[in-house]
């Protein structure tokens, strides 16, 4: 195949009969990187055909980083994204797909996470989030007690895990011990969970001078309704 | 509806959408980058015995390079004139 710009600024590409949807894309992809054309590339690479390894050689060209890194994958490009060129949105996915995945090993998730320690936004993001295992709990512990920032992130695992406790449990203690937290995001999600008392619902349909009270209060109601 | 003309040639075919800005358009109206560079793809015909099955498998490449496919939603026709 052979790409040519012709008079009227069509450009022409060449192909053999047969040639793939994916061997276009690879073709007129190398022409344009060959010139580091970012502007032609950008469709590319939110193209459904575009084959991985173009994907891959944009990614080394540090063109279109911003697409790239706006892409699911594949989950080559995340790590080229992540580790070399330390783009932020793909090291938050690698680094929520390997904690939250019980498919992913926790040896690659304690690795990950020690390579982008550094990054406060990466450990904020994973205090909001359940940890696949308790071995990978740990290693995200280990490297949170190391950073500065490491009480205000404990403050917001600690609300994040009573949230979901609070849209789970159905222990009558447990619900009575979060809903005197009077954290907000507690609240809303008591006011959801089928398993809380009618009194608390009742309490929890009247908040006030609360964040989200006004969703909570229809929660609540719509909860207490379904009784 | 964005439309592939399609040129018999002595060599080959060329395919070519025939307003680029009616495909720009269609695309951008359903939330797809469009190409910024005009494209008409060139086959040469090697075979000129190729017969109307392998020219509809190549055709339907081309729409996919194009992202003429169903998944987008875009009608499309490819009018051999």
């Amino acid at each position: 195949m052979s790409i040519a710009n012709v008079h009227d600024e069509a450009i022409t590409i060449s192909a053999a009969p047969g040639a793939s949807a994916a061997a276009l894309i690879r073709d007129v992809a190398r022409q344009h990187m060959a010139v580091g054309n970012a502007d032609a590339l950008r469709w590319l690479c939110s193209h459904p055909d575009t084959p991985e390894d173009v994907l891959l050689e944009i990614c080394d060209h540090g063109l279109c980083l911003d697409e790239l890194g706006h892409r699911r994958g594949p989950r080559r490009l995340l790590e080229k994204l992540a580790d070399e060129r330390h783009y932020p949105e793909a090291i938050i996915s690698l680094a929520l797909e390997l904690y939250v995945s019980a498919l992913e090993p926790e040896g690659a998730f304690a690795a990950f996470v020690g390579r982008h320690a550094d990054h406060a936004w990466v450990l904020e993001s994973l205090a909001h989030k359940e940890a696949s295992s308790p071995e990978k709990e740990a290693a995200y512990s280990l490297v949170l007690n190391a950073h500065p920032e490491a009480a205000r992130m404990r403050t917001i695992q600690d609300s994040c895990r009573a949230e979901r406790r609070a849209r789970q449990s159905n222990d009558p203690a447990e619900i009575e011990s979060l809903y005197a937290t009077r954290d907000p995001a507690v609240w809303r999600a008591l006011a959801g969970n089928p398993a809380t008392p009618n009194a608390l619902l009742a309490e929890l349909a009247k908040a006030r001078d609360i964040q989200c009270a006004r969703e909570t209060r229809n929660l609540a109601a719509d909860t207490l309704s379904r009784r | 509806m964005v439309t592939i003309r399609k040129c018999r040639e002595r060599m080959g075919l060329m395919y070519e959408i025939e307003d680029f800005e009616i495909y720009r358009r269609a695309l951008l109206e359903r939330g797809i980058e469009p190409p910024r560079n005009r494209y008409r793809v060139w086959v040469a015909q090697c075979d000129p015995d190729a017969n109307d099955q392998s020219e509809s498998a190549w055709e339907e490449q081309i729409q996919r390079f194009f992202e003429l496919t169903p998944a987008s939603d875009v009608p499309c026709r490819i009018v051999d004139p």
